[in-house]
């Protein structure tokens, strides 16, 4: 089937739509936390998201509806934890995530074990998307994006030098809380796309790749977007061609990308070498 | 008059005591040298005079009119990372204490950035990635931004530790300088003859205040020749030799 005739399905359409936005979200959002080394608060969070899911499902609500506030909450732990200054943030993230997956596990084992829709939630069906969960991803969109409008100085301050931006006067533990609360809500709206063992993959690659490339912050936050949504995009089509899990193609479109850029970024640098030394 | 008032300030980390009781007061347009061996607690005053850290006892008052007045450069260039700003952008970034969110900057605020850059003798680099900076070219660059938004009070954590001679006596004059316009500077340092030549008096913090008053009692102080024992003979020699009004 031809990309087009792709397109001209509505669950096509859904899931591209949804793809894009999620694609759009975790950029973004990753590039501060991949410079801020809280690149790992994705993986942490998604593995609480576990939880939250096989409470949804054992209670016959929406999963991701009941995962939201439980992210959340598990969010201004992992703050709270990594503020003590005896647990380096990294172990924050350690700690809320044993949390997340110890009660997730158990609470599916209640539940009968894992069925499929779990199984769903682990490994992405963004195929599956439903409208409302495409209108929480538009909300959310709008939001971030509007939260990084209004406070991108201050952000950029914050990721360089956190005692410096406080300083300042930038409000650090606020625009901290407001970042861990953002990642929660990222890393729930992406579970239906990525699946709950490679959302985090989303958070960090196509920051990473952009980073090889770009000179400056704002190319940074562009290009890292730019290629998030050409890995969704590809993978999401690769994804239903090939008959695969979603997240699983996307993820592996997005490690090639950064294998990419990163090439790029070496012949680029050789070539200044030579082009020197001549 | 003072600037800063601190009065019976204590903290400890964790248990372990960095800074005991200590008070003193700084006036306006002083140039104090603070000195003290490593863990003296002179980052800790600092962090706690910023507002960084919370006094656990004794109180700090300060007189300025809230933080665009007070410019700060810290003793490491804190974990710059990977994060892909200019050394144009970084410097910029001390304006954002006299803005209201969305702090947004102007064609003003980059004028003022290329002139505090040209000041602290970093606007040739201006255009290169901060990371990519030596450590030196690093820390004209924070001065920069502690400058930027012309601060009545200066706090600078060993801010020359990176710079070759020659910035360095440009650096000490351009603070010198800057005091002379009526801006107060605290100078944490552990160059004593350096400074020796352009501070007007002294802190010597270790754990407790040791030590705080002007070149003259600090030459004559017997605090200090305790304290610094059998070196104080070499320090008063350098603060002679720096050329410090003939104080000692
Ligand atoms: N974050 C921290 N956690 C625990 N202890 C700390 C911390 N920062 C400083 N200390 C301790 O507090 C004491 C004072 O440290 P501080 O950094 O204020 O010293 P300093 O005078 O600035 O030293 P230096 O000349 O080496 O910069 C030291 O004993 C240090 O070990
Ligand atoms: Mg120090």
């Amino acid at each position: 089937m031809g990309f087009v005739e792709f397109l001209s399905y509505d669950f096509a359409q859904r899931a591209l739509a949804a793809g894009v936005l999620v694609a759009l979200i975790t950029a973004a959002l990753g590039l501060f936390l991949v410079l801020k080394r809280m690149a790992l608060i994705g993986d942490s969070l998604s593995h609480v998201a576990l939880s939250g899911v096989a409470l949804g499902l054992i209670t016959n609500l929406s999963p991701v509806f009941v995962a939201m506030p439980v992210v959340m909450a598990s969010s201004l732990a992992v703050y709270k934890i990594s503020q003590s200054a005896k647990v380096y943030a990294d172990s924050a993230l350690g700690i809320v995530s044993a949390a997340g997956l110890s009660s997730g596990l158990i609470i599916a084992a209640l539940a009968g074990g894992f069925n499929v829709d779990l199984l769903s939630f682990l490994f992405g069906s963004i195929l599956a998307v439903s409208g409302a969960e495409l209108a929480l991803a538009l909300v959310l969109a709008v939001l971030i994006f509007g939260f990084i409008y209004l406070f991108y100085n201050e952000l950029t301050a914050l990721v360089f030098d956190e005692d410096f931006a406080q300083t300042a006067g930038v409000k650090v533990r606020r625009l901290n809380i407001a970042l861990v609360l953002i990642s929660a809500a990222a890393v729930v709206i992406a579970l239906k796309v990525a699946g709950i063992m490679l959302v985090s993959a989303m958070i960090i690659l196509p920051p990473c790749a952009a980073l090889q490339l770009a000179e400056n912050f704002k190319r940074a936050l562009f290009l890292s977007c730019a290629l998030s949504v050409a890995g969704v995009v590809l993978g999401v089509y690769a994804a239903f061609l090939l008959n695969l899990p979603s997240g699983a193609v996307i993820i592996l479109i997005d490690l090639l990308i950064l294998a990419l850029c990163a090439g790029v970024k070496k012949y680029a640098f050789k070539k200044r070498i030579l082009t020197k030394a001549d | 008059m003072r600037v800063i008032e601190v009065k019976n300030l204590s903290y400890a980390y964790f248990g372990a005591s960095a800074l005991e009781d200590v008070s003193f007061k700084i006036k306006p347009g002083a140039f104090t040298g603070v000195l003290g061996p490593n863990g003296g607690g002179k980052t800790t005053l600092v962090k706690l005079i910023l507002g960084l850290l919370k006094p656990q006892s004794g109180q700090i008052k300060l007189f300025t009119d809230g933080w665009a007045q007070i410019g700060y450069m810290q003793q490491r260039a804190a974990a710059a990372g990977l994060m892909p700003l200019s050394a144009f952008e970084v410097a910029r970034l001390g304006l954002l204490s006299t803005k209201k969110t969305p702090k947004i900057f102007n064609r003003q605020d980059d004028d003022a950035t290329l002139q505090a850059m040209q000041n602290t003798g970093c606007a040739e680099f201006k255009g290169k990635l901060f990371y990519e900076l030596s450590g030196g070219q690093q820390q004209r660059v924070l001065l920069a931004r502690a400058l930027i938004n012309k601060p009545r009070l200066l706090i600078l954590d060993e801010p020359s530790t990176a710079l070759d001679s020659t910035s360095r006596e440009v650096f000490f004059e351009l603070l010198s300088k800057l005091n002379k316009q009526g801006v107060t500077i605290l100078l944490i340092t552990h160059d004593i003859g350096e400074v020796g030549k352009y501070v007007d008096s002294f802190l010597i913090l270790d754990k407790r205040l040791v030590f705080h008053g002007g070149k003259q009692a600090f030459c004559a102080s017997p605090e200090v020749t305790k304290y610094f024992g059998p070196y104080t003979q070499h320090i008063m020699d350098h603060l002679h030799h720096g050329g410090a009004n003939g104080v000692c």
